[in-house]
């Protein structure tokens, strides 16, 4: 033995030697050769690529974390809470960095022991989603399914075999939905997990076990809640609840301004458009995560701001005093009647007081509220149109404060005779002047001041072949006051109007136009245009805005941080006695002397009001439906003083309607000044 | 062992005991305690860094043992060992099979752990050393008796072949392919160094080196994956693939792990952090992503200097080996040398993004007690070359055994 051993270890003298040298040697040359491939490596890596690691990884080992804050409230113009913030308590979730289904699986399937979601929303495909969170869940459809399937597609086969295969009971149900709460969170973004009817209990016995679910936390949550009830959400807009989540069409938009998928987001008109002030700020917290999955430390940076409050130029009061009169103004016979809207507003300020619309269903006689109605909804008006048309006249220059009386008498152009409504057949013809052609609202006088705009020579009986830039030229000071333009509103979803086609084939409807009775405009834009003559000559944007104003530390309506001045769209270039003209007309339709006034009706109101009655002839179902008349009106009391605007639109009364608008405006005019402004705060009342 | 040299005899004690080695071995061992208490300090939550750390300076002391006891075995009682090593290793493997940690098996899916309470161990690391024995044993023998022809060298092959399978269907079974190759990284070494003719190693490995660009194309290319899939592969078992070749790419899941880890590395710059500030977090870097804490705390140079020191070590095994001019330890100290040297490559390459990801903990250094048990014990085996051999080297007698 110890021979075979000698012999054994000896072999390094034979040839055999020099070759196991010479194969360790080589041995060596490789370790080097990988050893130098490694330290390659790392030089490419630490120091030609090192700063840009170094960049990378200082910029991603601190992430900000943000806190929901109370969406800012919105008051009337007293001061009275239209929508509020209810408080709820409510279970969230902020996921951590880097946490895996997994886990939420196990952190959802713990928090369902102690609390019950509402699972109506859940879809199948949720419910497999969570089940394949399960690792085991997933190991065993891994293997049924054999290898069919790549590394891209894997989950959505696993979640096709479980949806094919695996009874989804009930019993998953409460889990399910929590873990696609979960999952649906962004990582350090917090998500509700429920929200409402959060039970003491469940607050107490999540309580008790936070501490084994990581992320999971006892917080509070957000619901607009309306004090003064649910109507003024038709001016106000609402907010996507977090339930639903973002508006979807909107989503990328708004995860790009750094929402969460559940943030609550004004979704119309106010709430949408005051949404960077309504919304506030965020708390945000630094975190940083240099344990990986866990979070190291967490430094408040910012507190978050509640978001700033909207206090309204409307009255509240006297808003649904102003619904309730306009719907009411469409009950009974009313034939055909579409609807009704009215706008309240300050000519000096452009403040809209009060806004109303309802819309009818001809058929059924159902009435619905549409206050918005009052701005989107293009009605053609009628003669209410006529103090633009006169003081178009007057700027044109084809009439003067001192040369303007025109004979009032039916216009016979080409076979088709146009006349005022008291004038059919010439009967009443006279010698009026611009202030009568409105008290008596005369059409007649309109086109003849519209054909000396289009320089055209009227013939009784000749043809109308006037120039078509008429329908320019008229629109044009139209404009001027806000009827065909977008008032500015600080609401979405305006119209500008309609206008009808212009052009010499329709140059008969240029006579119409003159008297209103061709292009159709919204109430809100009757009630620019009459502001404009009310104050002056100045058109105002109208806005429901008053201020932005702050929170007081005890929850009230704080300072005035940002406040709505009047602002100027544009300014009539008219004299004085040029607005005299139409200003003393308006006055006439409700206070003048001659027999044919439109406006008699109101001259019982206190303080007096001026104004200017419409009437359209209209058609409800098209040209060859029903014949109806719109009614409209556009006025301002005291007439002397004027302190507010009234425009109303009735559209598609029966044709023997009457005084449905005056009739409005007179109950308008008593809530106004019983509600908003009392008259012993006038200077002079007449 | 007769010594007939008195010169020598006087420090005989210290010239028996391979210093070098040590003060490399201790060196890494500092190294590693230093980049384990980084690691824990700013992982760990709620245990304390020395409930972490003792242990691991346990497992040096142990390792320190279990050296000096395989130091007392001279290559004779090493050759009879060999079997019952091997025997008892394979035994250890059958029986994790059975008796492995659940809790980590449904961490990684590898059936490799015993877990007894508090302690765990891992059965392949002392199959290494074990192997590499029983090889140097098979090898010896075979070259004893054969001489070197292409023919006789296929005998030698399919020996060696026969001990090697029965660890790697062993080790298939318990999931863990890493290990696989390391044993395969030894066998190599073997065949090299068993002085088989290149005209047997040279096909062989010029067909390894085709047949492994082929699976590289396979596994990377979509016409290779195609036939893959085909064959029965599924494609979730390319995502390791996917995550190293492309590490930024999916930093969620798969490649998580590594991409921090590249970060961490690369952040480090040529410098470092310094030590024991980390800002990247990476997953188990007490362990098989050790690397990524010396990267980033001690940079370019950290990283060279720990090479080097691995460099070195191996070195001083190669000269303990010249200078021994034993075949059976030369057989003996090339397998321990391959296994430290595959452990370093695969392990730092890994974590700098240059080889895929596998289980393999970096040499003296990552934390784990059964690794470094297994390590210590290749440590044994070459410190017992010098120990026991000297007398070969400095003897005068005549060394021409026919």
């Amino acid at each position: 033995m110890d021979n075979f051993f000698k012999r054994l270890f000896s072999r390094q003298k034979n040839n055999g030697g020099s070759k196991i040298s010479f194969r360790l040697n080589f041995i060596f040359v490789i370790v080097g050769i990988l050893f130098a491939a490694l330290i390659a490596k790392l030089a490419y890596l630490q120091v030609i690529d090192g700063n840009q690691y170094k960049a990378e990884v200082n910029r991603s080992d601190t992430t900000i974390k943000t806190d929901n804050v109370q969406r800012g409230m919105i008051y009337d113009s007293t001061g009275k809470l239209l929508v509020g913030n209810s408080t709820h308590r409510a279970i969230t979730y902020t996921k951590g960095i880097n946490v895996l289904p997994a886990k939420m699986y196990e952190i959802a399937n713990e928090l369902s022991q102690y609390i019950t979601v509402p699972t109506d929303t859940l879809t199948k495909r949720q419910m497999a989603n969570y089940y394949i969170a399960s690792p085991t869940n997933a190991e065993n459809i891994k293997k049924k399914l054999n290898g069919n399937y790549t590394s891209d597609n894997l989950t959505e086969k696993e979640v096709d075999y479980v949806l094919k295969n695996v009874d989804l009971n009930n019993g998953m149900k409460n889990p399910a939905t929590i873990y696609t709460k979960m999952n649906g969170a962004y990582q350090l973004s917090t998500t509700y997990i429920k929200t409402t009817n959060v039970s003491n209990r469940e607050v107490a016995q999540v309580g008790e076990h936070l501490s084994e679910m990581p992320g999971i936390q006892i917080g509070t949550s957000w619901s607009r809640e309306y004090p003064q009830g649910n109507a003024i959400q038709s001016i106000i807009g609402t907010v996507s609840s977090e339930k639903i989540g973002l508006p979807s069409d909107r989503l990328n938009e708004l995860l790009a301004q750094g929402y969460s998928r559940n943030d609550s987001v004004g979704q119309s008109y106010l709430e949408q458009l005051y949404e960077p002030t309504l919304k506030g700020t965020k708390a945000q917290t630094q975190v940083e995560v240099t344990r990986g999955t866990s979070v190291a430390k967490e430094i408040k940076k910012y507190g978050g701001q509640k978001g700033d409050n909207l206090q309204l130029t409307i009255n509240d009061k006297f808003q649904n005093k102003l619904q309730s009169l306009v719907r009411d103004s469409v009950s009974g016979s009313v034939g055909d009647s579409t609807g009704a809207y009215a706008v309240v507003m300050n000519p000096h300020t452009g403040a809209i007081i009060g806004m109303a619309g309802v819309n009818r269903n001809p058929k059924t006689g159902k009435v619905t509220s549409n206050e918005l109605g009052a701005i989107n909804n293009s009605i053609v008006m009628g003669s209410v149109v006529k103090g633009a048309t006169v003081s178009g006249a007057l700027m044109d220059g084809v009439i003067t404060p001192t040369n303007n009386v025109l004979t009032e008498k039916p216009i016979i152009t080409g076979g088709t005779k146009k006349t005022s409504w008291f004038n059919k057949n010439g009967e009443a013809n006279m010698n009026i002047d611009a202030s009568t052609a409105l008290e008596v609202s005369s059409n007649s006088y309109m086109m003849q001041l519209a054909m000396k705009e289009g320089k055209f020579k009227y013939v009784e009986g000749g043809p109308l072949t006037m120039n078509p830039d008429v329908f320019n030229i008229m629109r044009g000071y139209f404009n001027q006051f806000g009827l065909g333009v977008k008032t500015g509103v600080d609401i979405p979803g305006e119209s500008a109007g309609i206008q009808g086609l212009g052009g010499y084939a329709n140059i008969g409807h240029a006579l119409d136009l003159s008297f209103g009775n061709y292009d159709a405009y919204t109430t809100l834009q009757v009630a620019q245009y009459i502001s404009t003559i009310a104050n002056g000559g100045y058109r105002l944007q109208p806005h429901i805005v008053q201020s932005i104003r702050g929170t007081t530390a005890n929850g009230k309506l704080g300072r005035v941080k940002y406040s709505f001045e009047p602002n100027v769209l544009n300014e009539i270039n008219m004299t004085q006695a040029q607005k005299k003209v139409v200003t003393d007309g308006f006055y006439d339709v409700v206070h003048g002397t001659n027999q044919y006034k439109t406006g008699i009706n109101l001259n019982t109101i206190k303080p007096s009001v001026s104004a200017k009655t419409g009437t359209a002839q209209t058609y409800y179902g098209g040209k060859h439906g029903t014949e109806t008349v719109t009614l409209s009106l556009g006025s301002y009391a005291p007439s002397s003083d004027p302190q507010v605007v009234v425009a109303l639109a009735i559209p598609n009364l029966p044709t023997d309607a009457e005084d449905n608008n005056t009739n409005l405006a007179k109950e308008i005019y008593a809530a106004y000044w019983k509600y908003v402004q009392s008259t012993s705060t006038l200077s002079n009342s007449n | 062992m007769d010594r007939t040299n008195d010169e020598n005899s006087k420090n005989d004690k210290d010239n028996r005991i391979d210093w070098g080695i040590i003060f490399s071995v201790m060196l890494l061992a500092v190294i590693g305690i230093a980049s384990i208490y980084v690691a824990v300090s700013h992982d760990t939550n709620t245990t304390s860094v020395v409930s972490k750390l003792v242990p691991q300076i346990l497992w040096y002391a142990i390792g320190a043992v279990a050296v000096v006891v395989i130091m007392q075995f001279d290559s004779e009682q090493l050759w009879k060992l060999a079997p019952l090593a091997y025997w008892f290793g394979i035994a250890l493997l059958i029986l994790v099979l059975f008796f492995y940690s659940r809790a980590y098996a449904a961490q990684t899916g590898a059936k490799n752990w015993f877990a007894i309470g508090p302690f765990t161990f891992q059965p392949s690391e002392v199959m290494k050393p074990a192997y590499i024995l029983m090889l140097a044993k098979v090898t010896v023998e075979h070259n004893d008796k054969y001489t070197h022809t292409p023919r006789n060298d296929m005998i030698l092959l399919w020996h060696m072949v026969l001990w090697t399978l029965p660890i790697v269907i062993l080790m298939k079974l318990q999931n863990d392919f890493g290990t696989i190759l390391v044993f395969v990284a030894i066998f190599v070494g073997f065949m090299v160094v068993s002085e088989m003719t290149w005209k047997l190693l040279g096909p062989l490995f010029g067909v390894g080196a085709l047949v492994g660009i082929f699976t590289l194309w396979l596994v990377t290319s979509t016409p290779g994956r195609n036939i893959l899939t085909h064959l029965g592969f599924q494609l979730y078992q390319f995502q390791r693939i996917d995550s190293w070749l492309n590490p930024s790419a999916d930093t969620t899941n798969q490649g998580y792990q590594l991409w921090q880890s590249i970060k961490a590395v690369g952040s480090g710059g040529i410098t470092g952090t310094g030590f024991n500030v980390s800002k990247v977090y990476v997953p188990v870097r007490e362990s098989d992503m050790i690397f990524s804490v010396i990267g980033e705390n001690f940079g370019f140079l950290g990283g060279c200097i720990l090479i080097f020191i691995y460099f070195l070590l191996i070195y001083q095994m190669i000269r303990v080996t010249f200078d021994t001019r034993n075949v059976f330890y030369a057989y003996i100290s090339t397998g321990v040398i391959m296994m430290i040297l595959f452990h370093v490559f695969e392990n730092i390459g890994m974590s700098i993004g240059l080889l895929p990801l596998t289980g393999i903990p970096l040499p003296f250094i990552s934390q784990g007690g059964s690794s470094l048990i297994g390590n210590m014990m290749g440590i044994g085996l070459i410190m017992s070359m010098q120990y026991h051999n000297r007398s070969y080297m400095f003897s005068r007698r005549p060394k021409n055994f026919s």
